[in-house]
């Protein structure tokens, strides 16, 4: 037996779905435009949240993660004004000492 | 492959002075874990800050000191053993140039020696005559 198709209980559903899925896209195109300038965050009601970022701050990101933090930055990040330090003026080497 | 900072290469890193410094540059070139320092310069560090007479300033670079210089060298501070001052010996008993030099330089020449580090440091015509590897980013950058 071949069931009439009930077009109209299907047609609302979709109907909504779709308007959604073209809110999201638009919401998506949003973010990953925004992503490509600086990082989004998307967050959940309940606080959990995501940041989207574009693919050359995530590799840049990974890199950092997988190596370490150059020394050079390490000290810049506490970075001290004046002068570079000198050395004090050393006095001239002894003579050598004589064995007896 | 493992590099020992002379004082100098140092004092230049823990500034730090700016990218353009031919020993940050140099340093951009290398890893952390190849970086040396001798407890021998650590001594001419705290001579240095003892000369600083701004109460301020004395104060950062003894947090420096006392801080961030462990962290960033966590291991990789070289002590003058037993090999080292041996070595230290043989390098001043060298007439044509190690006896020539102030005990600090050849300290620290001797600690690269014995532990087959390249030493990076500006002053280098002594230092090739004594058969260590020398690193010299100012002549790198043609300075």
């Amino acid at each position: 037996m071949i069931r009439k198709r009930d077009n109209a209980a299907k047609a609302a559903p979709v109907a909504e779905r779709s308007w959604n899925v073209r809110d999201a896209k638009a919401q998506l195109s949003k973010v990953v435009s925004g992503a490509l300038e600086r990082p989004q965050r998307i967050a959940r009601r309940d606080g959990a949240a995501v940041v989207v970022v574009s693919e050359d701050a995530y590799r840049s990101l990974l890199d950092r993660a997988e190596g370490e933090v150059d020394m050079v930055d390490y000290f810049r990040a506490h970075a001290i004004g004046g002068a570079p330090l000198a050395r004090r003026a050393r006095p001239a080497p002894r003579a050598t000492r004589k064995l007896r | 492959m493992a590099f020992l900072l002379d004082t100098d290469a140092l004092f230049a890193l823990l500034k730090p002075e700016p990218e353009s410094h031919p020993v940050i540059a140099w340093k951009r070139s290398v890893r952390n874990e190849q970086v040396f320092a001798s407890v021998v310069s650590v001594g001419e560090l705290v001579d240095a800050i003892a000369a600083l007479r701004a109460p301020a300033l004395r104060k950062a670079w003894e947090a420096r000191l006392h801080e961030h210089l462990p962290n960033a060298f966590h291991g990789r501070i070289l002590e003058v053993d037993l090999r080292t001052a041996e070595d230290w010996g043989v390098i001043r008993a060298t007439r044509s140039a190690g006896a020539q030099l102030p005990a600090e330089e050849t300290l620290v020449m001797a600690s690269a020696r014995v532990n087959g580090f390249s030493l990076v440091t500006r002053r280098a015509p002594h230092h090739r005559r004594l058969g260590i590897n020398i690193i010299d980013p100012y002549a790198r950058a043609g300075l």
